[in-house]
């Protein structure tokens, strides 16, 4: 499903240079679980960014279901996302002048769907039905992070690419989020989590270890 | 000795009407120098309307608070970490440090040695010219804690300060903070999801629904 | 659907923001509107009046013996004339003669007809009229009998039953049919109106070529409101009727004439609102522009977020446009409510005065360009991860930046300007005989590019301030920020996009305030020069008999300056010549130094003062006789002596003097008999002045005021009233100059409340948050002040240069309406408190609703 070869990320800023990602390859089965784990700066954020085609690796290529998704243009890229990535930021997921479920809503229609069963399933199984008519500026930091994948999930990607969903959950509440990932996985979607979580390398099918760019 | 915070029957009620969330009630509670505690609770429990009431950011609407020990005026003297980004966007690392200590009234460059000094006790002094958004997860994380620790608060309040940090580190900063803490003889409050983390403070509150429940 | 639950979120959620920049695109639909209306209503009343003026529409002069025509448009009335050789009365034993003069016919209700062509000073209409010089000439008054030489026939009597005045002598005495370029001819000095009844009884028998016949016709006056297209109609009909009367008849067509005059005015009026009004226009829309795009990080992050979830360039688009159609709409509809306003206040009435399409066209410029700043960032190339980034960190200065597009700019500008300003340029040509008059649009690329180019080199100027500049600005910041003021510094500098285009907003609102008052003011200055020139001075008085001394004893008076008159011969030509007193003529009237090529007033008339024959020429003079300063020349007077004088200087210009080529003496050496007194008043109002003299003089003396002359001074620019387009322009400088300066940085200070609300979370008080926010405030208003003033001073001086050749005569300095300046520096230092005020109150909110809130 996912494909990534020998990718390279430089951030430039001044004289300094940081680098990134320093020639990663992933490959990602339908179906299968891979965990990117490492230290606060490894890069982990910054793969998941090229490899949903958020961003651009300055050397390498990335594939989603054999489509070359890197250096795109932007309405090319849209559109695969549209139809086979879902993605889960750090921070930052909501649109803040939507509600929880107008959020869910929007990413459904924005990808050409209708779901309505299917919103009200995953805001059921996140636990979220009770605030669906929040504002996210009103949601509480676990509440905040279940929503986002609750509208990454919206439209059933074949690919779903998670920075930290649990950094801000206990254990009880990451239960239910880490079965829904792990269903979402049996209807073979490929799934790429960035996380420090033990739970989250437990259930994972594969652990890649990040150390300064490199898989470890 | 003179508590820092104290709460009597405390309730914060976010809306109104058949809207109102309760988030939390009745919460009596005091903070001494020294004391460090934990925070710990399912998602939603109130964690950090508490906090924010704790440090004098939100009023209750129901109960008294008051921080006896700093004469009632919080503001400036306690530490704050967000759960979630709280750095100011516009500065860069060393800058965001700096400002406590420069809206106390040091002077810049004093202000600015300390801020190097702290982003290098957190392992980011590398990172001191960058912005917020040049920062990972982690880093900005850290950063906001250096920003605390620059800042010799008499209460330090952090919210989930170790969400994107791996175990390892997130143990690193709770030691820091607790060791800061010691030195400053200031009270440490820390709200957290992760059982290893609460294992290092003396004292744990859970909550549960919005109450207190030690 | 997904538009709307977009558009609903928006409006529940981000009221405040939407309204404000609501509140900018009706600003920029506001002002060009309301121009358009000035501009329609000026024509119209341009065409108007000209109408008004006109006595009779045309005079269809028959050739000899031509049969009546058939049938003449609108009313038409026939009037006679014949030759009279001279009219005689007795009066006390003493018999008063006259030259030659003319006997009308008139039918017995002209004067109900035509009501301007006569008017009666005694007596009454029923019978033979006097005109007003013939019964000063005879002696003659109502009841008196006046006897005529009738060419060819024997002398005639007849009884006058009134005295009139004939104001339209000029039009009524023409000779029709004489091409545009001759000498106008001079109405006869002896005018006899009789009843049609008695003219044919007494010049039914004279000889065919004394007597000719005219049909005077009033046209039906529903015309365009267009001067120009007015025009067009009229004598395009004139036209038409004399083809119809097939070489029978020719017309002469004075109001086609008036309008034609009324149809350059308009062009004038068109060009100020051209040079005045589209800065402004173009200011309003680069106003709506920067509203609009002070949403652009939380837009961008929103769109980073649209664009992650697969969302298609339609889509993002789509609500990008919807988020501003809302805004635009709003704005639009309540710009044209604000322009329907401005009309009421100025024209008394609401609606927009046969303007609807201006108003449509700039409600709909303004919904277009609030779109249009929307699109860039929404078809932008940014990956996801840039666009989520909230502070731009790009160091690559935009391209014109780089190749130094402002400098440029600002040097073509001068080196236009210096093409358009020379000597002999003209800005408006009526080429002789053609109906199209032409302007020269080259003349505005000067100001044009000025203006293009000092917005964009205040922008750079901003950015280098912000940018390598830092260091000064936290000098500057040190007093209000204190120890803050390298973090506020800091801060600053990484917001410097939208702030430099906040400065360099505000900056060029304040150019074009100052530029539109001094311009205004100057022009309103020449106004009064203009009118003092044609009348002399604040009164002056002619044909009397009454001395100097008995003038300045009238109330009100506080010095009279005698101004003798004469003719005299150069060569062939017949010029009028003036007769000063050296010594007190400056202290009566005001005379510009621009009158004077080669030397100030004061030297020139000190010049006159040493030598008492020295003479004062026109240029066309000196060319035509190759003079040099003390040259002889010798004038034959009027009465037949020849005097020697010295050429002295050259003189465009002379109170009460006509446009072309005359002559200025020493009133002593000169020795002429007509005298003109020049009469300042001690701050009384002329008018009232004036009439005090009337009184004082009798009806013998003609006395006029600067104030009536002001009104009716002839065609050019300056005879366009401007009052309704200063108005407005000086109203909405005002409003824009509030706008670019409170309005922006308010949007500006919403944008940043997190990084407010942050800071006070770390202790910031009230006093420390303002730190931020009043440096920026004073960088704002400091930057638009200094830099907006010298831009405005510089563009006023070219605008007024540039207009040169149409102020006649050219202003010695600029005007500057330091109250309006005043107003623009309160109500903008206002509008810098305010939004400050409202920023810090708001930063000092609990922090926690702005964080939660955000
Ligand atoms: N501004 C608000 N308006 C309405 N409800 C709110 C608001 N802020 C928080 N809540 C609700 O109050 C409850 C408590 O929120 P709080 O943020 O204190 O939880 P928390 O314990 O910190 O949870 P987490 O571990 O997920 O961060 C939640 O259900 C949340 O949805
Ligand atoms: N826009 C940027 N400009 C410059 N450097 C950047 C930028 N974004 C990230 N970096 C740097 O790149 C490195 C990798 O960042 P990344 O966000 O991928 O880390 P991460 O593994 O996700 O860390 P964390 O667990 O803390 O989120 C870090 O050192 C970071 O400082
Ligand atoms: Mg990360
Ligand atoms: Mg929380």
């Amino acid at each position: 499903m996912l494909e990534a070869e020998e990718l390279y990320r430089f951030y430039r800023s001044g004289e300094e240079e940081t680098r990134a990602l320093r020639g990663i390859s992933l490959k990602v089965a339908p179906g299968e679980v891979v965990a990117i784990s490492g230290p606060s700066g490894s890069g982990k954020s910054t793969l998941l960014s090229c490899v949903a085609g958020l961003d651009d690796p300055d050397g390498g290529i990335v594939r989603i279901a054999g489509q070359r998704i890197s250096h795109r243009p932007e309405a090319d890229k849209a559109r695969l996302r549209a139809r086979l990535v879902g993605v889960l930021f750090q921070s930052g997921n909501l649109i803040e002048h939507l509600t929880l479920a107008q959020n869910v809503e929007l990413a459904q229609r924005v990808g050409g769907r209708r779901d309505p069963a299917h919103r009200a399933e995953l805001l059921d199984r996140l636990g979220l039905s009770a605030r669906a008519g929040a504002w996210p500026s009103r949601l509480s930091g676990g509440e905040a992070a279940r929503a986002g994948l609750a509208v990454a999930l919206a439209n059933r990607p074949s690919l779903l690419v998670a920075d930290e969903p649990t950094g801000e959950l206990d254990r009880r509440s990451e239960g239910p989020v880490l079965d829904l990932i792990r269903d979402q996985a049996r209807s073979h979607t490929a799934v790429v989590i960035a996380s420090h979580s033990p739970a989250v390398r437990r259930m994972a099918d594969r652990v890649v270890q990040l150390r300064d760019g490199r898989v470890a | 000795m003179t508590e820092v915070v104290r709460c009597r029957d405390v309730a914060r009620t976010y809306g109104r009407g058949v809207e109102a969330v309760v988030a939390v009630h009745g919460i009596t509670c005091a903070l001494r120098p020294g004391d460090q505690v934990a925070i710990t609770g399912p998602s939603g429990s109130g964690k950090t309307t508490l906090l924010h009431l704790l440090a004098g950011l939100d009023r209750p609407t129901a109960g008294t608070i008051g921080w006896p020990a700093l004469d009632d005026r919080p503001r400036g003297r306690i530490g704050v970490i967000f759960q979630g980004p709280s750095l100011l966007a516009p500065l860069d690392a060393a800058e965001n440090v700096a400002l406590p200590l420069v809206i106390a009234g040091r002077p810049d460059g004093e202000a600015r040695r300390e801020a190097l000094r702290a982003l290098n006790t957190v392992g980011v002094a590398a990172l001191a010219a960058k912005l917020p958004q040049q920062l990972s997860g982690g880093q900005a994380q850290r950063v906001a804690v250096a920003r605390v620790l620059a800042g010799s608060p008499s209460l330090i309040i952090a919210d989930e300060p170790t969400g994107q940090l791996d175990s390892a580190l997130a143990l690193h900063v709770v030691e820091l903070l607790t060791d800061v803490a010691g030195r400053l003889g200031a009270a440490l409050v820390v709200a957290t999801h992760d059982p290893l983390v609460a294992e290092l403070l003396p004292l744990r509150w859970e909550m549960r629904d919005g109450a207190l429940a030690c | 659907m997904l538009t709307l639950i977009w558009l609903r979120g928006l409006l529940t959620r981000r009221t405040g923001r939407l309204a404000a920049a609501a509140a900018g695109v009706a600003m920029a639909v506001a002002l060009p509107a309301a121009l358009g209306m000035f501009l329609a209503s000026a024509k119209a009343t341009m065409t108007a009046r000209s109408v008004q003026r006109v006595a009779v529409d045309w005079q269809v002069e028959m050739q000899p013996g031509a049969a009546t025509p058939g049938r003449l448009p609108g009313v038409s009335r026939r009037v006679d004339f014949a030759a009279v050789g001279g009219f005689e009365a007795r009066q006390a034993g003493q018999t008063l003669t006259t030259g030659a003069g003319q006997a009308l016919g008139l039918p017995a209700d002209y004067t109900t007809t035509f009501p301007g062509e006569l008017r009666l000073l005694t007596g009454t209409l029923a019978g033979p009229l006097l005109a007003q010089q013939t019964a000063a000439n005879l002696h003659a008054t109502p009841g008196s009998t006046v006897i005529l030489h009738r060419p060819g026939l024997p002398d005639a009597q007849v009884r006058v039953t009134g005295i009139v005045e004939l104001p339209e002598a000029d039009s009524l005495f023409q000779k029709v049919g004489a091409p545009a370029t001759a000498q106008p001819q001079a109405p006869p000095d002896n005018v006899l109106l009789l009843p049609a009844a008695d003219w044919h009884h007494l010049f039914d028998t004279s000889p065919p070529d004394k007597v000719r016949t005219q049909f005077h016709v009033r046209l039906d006056h529903a015309l365009p409101p267009d001067p120009a297209a007015a025009y067009t109609k009229v004598t395009g009909a004139a036209r038409n009727l004399e083809a119809g009367l097939a070489g029978t008849g020719l017309v002469g067509d004075n109001l086609g004439a008036a309008l034609g005059a009324a149809r350059e005015d308009a062009l004038y009026s068109q060009l100020l609102f051209l040079f005045l009004g589209v800065p402004g226009a173009v200011l309003a829309i680069l106003l709506t522009a920067t509203v609009t795009r002070s949403g652009a990080v939380r837009r961008s992050a929103e769109q980073a977020l649209l664009r992650t979830r697969g969302a298609s360039r339609t889509t993002f688009l789509r609500l990008a446009l919807a988020e501003t159609l809302a805004v635009g709409v709003t704005g639009a509809l309540s710009g044209l409510a604000v322009a329907a306003l401005t009309g009421w206040a100025l024209y008394g009435s609401p609606g927009f005065g046969g303007a609807a399409g201006w108003a449509v066209a700039a409600a709909a410029l303004g919904l277009l360009v609030a779109c249009a700043t929307v699109l860039p960032s929404a078809l932008g190339s940014a990956t996801v991860t840039a666009a989520r980034r909230p502070v731009a960190t790009g160091t690559r200065s935009p391209a014109w930046l780089r190749y130094g597009l402002d400098l440029w700019l600002v040097a073509a500008a001068l080196v236009v300007f210096r093409l358009t300003s020379g000597n002999g340029y003209h800005l408006v040509l009526v080429p002789e005989g053609l109906p199209q008059i032409s302007v020269d649009y080259w003349a505005f690329t000067g100001p044009a590019l000025l203006w293009a180019g000092a917005g964009l080199l205040i922008w750079r100027l901003t950015r280098l301030l912000l940018g390598p500049g830092r260091p000064i600005v936290t000098r500057l910041a040190r007093p209000l920020a204190a120890g803050l003021a390298g973090t506020v510094t800091a801060t600053l500098a990484r917001q410097r996009g939208p702030l430099s285009r906040t400065m360099t907003l505000a900056a060029l609102a304040v150019a074009f305030a100052v530029s539109t008052a001094v311009f205004d003011a100057t022009y309103r200055q020449q106004a009064q020069v203009d009118a003092e020139l044609t009348n002399g001075a604040d009164v002056t008085a002619t044909q009397t008999t009454a001395s100097e001394r008995q003038l300045a004893a009238v109330p009100g008076v506080s010095r009279v300056e005698p101004l003798q008159h004469g003719f005299a011969y150069v060569g062939a030509d017949l010029q009028d010549v003036y007769g000063i007193r050296p010594s007190t003529i400056l202290s009566a009237t005001h005379l510009q130094d621009t009158y004077f090529p080669g030397g100030t007033a004061r030297q020139v008339v000190d010049r006159l003062a040493r030598s008492p024959d020295a003479l004062l020429v026109s240029q066309e003079t000196v060319n035509d006789f190759q003079l040099h300063l003390g040259d002889m020349i010798r004038l034959r007077m009027q009465d037949g002596r020849t005097v020697p004088f010295h050429y002295a200087g050259i003189v465009t210009e002379f109170p009460t003097a006509p446009r072309d080529s005359f002559l200025v003496a020493n009133a002593s050496y000169l020795a002429a008999s007509d005298t003109t007194y020049l009469i300042a008043t001690d701050g009384t109002a002329p008018h009232l002045v004036a009439d005090r003299l009337r009184a004082r003089l009798g009806p013998g003396a003609k006395v006029s005021d600067v104030e009536t002359t002001r009104r009716v001074v002839g065609s050019s620019l300056t005879a366009v009233d401007l009052t309704g387009l200063t108005a407005i322009e000086l109203g909405y400088g005002l409003a824009l100059a509030a706008a670019a300066t409170g309005l922006l940085l308010i949007l500006g200070f919403t944008e940043r409340r997190r990084t407010f609300a942050l800071a006070r979370v770390l202790g910031a008080r009230p006093r420390q948050l303002g730190a931020f926010i009043w440096t920026e405030v004073t960088l704002a208003g400091l930057g638009a002040a200094v830099l907006g003033g010298a831009t405005g001073w510089a563009l006023a001086q070219m605008l007024v240069t540039v207009l040169t050749g149409v102020f006649d005569p050219a202003p010695d300095h600029l005007a500057v309406p330091w109250p309006y300046l005043g107003a623009v520096t309160g109500l903008g230092l206002t509008a810098l408190l305010a939004a400050g005020t409202v920023a810090v109150r708001a930063a000092s909110r609990p922090p926690l609703t702005v964080l939660r809130d955000l």
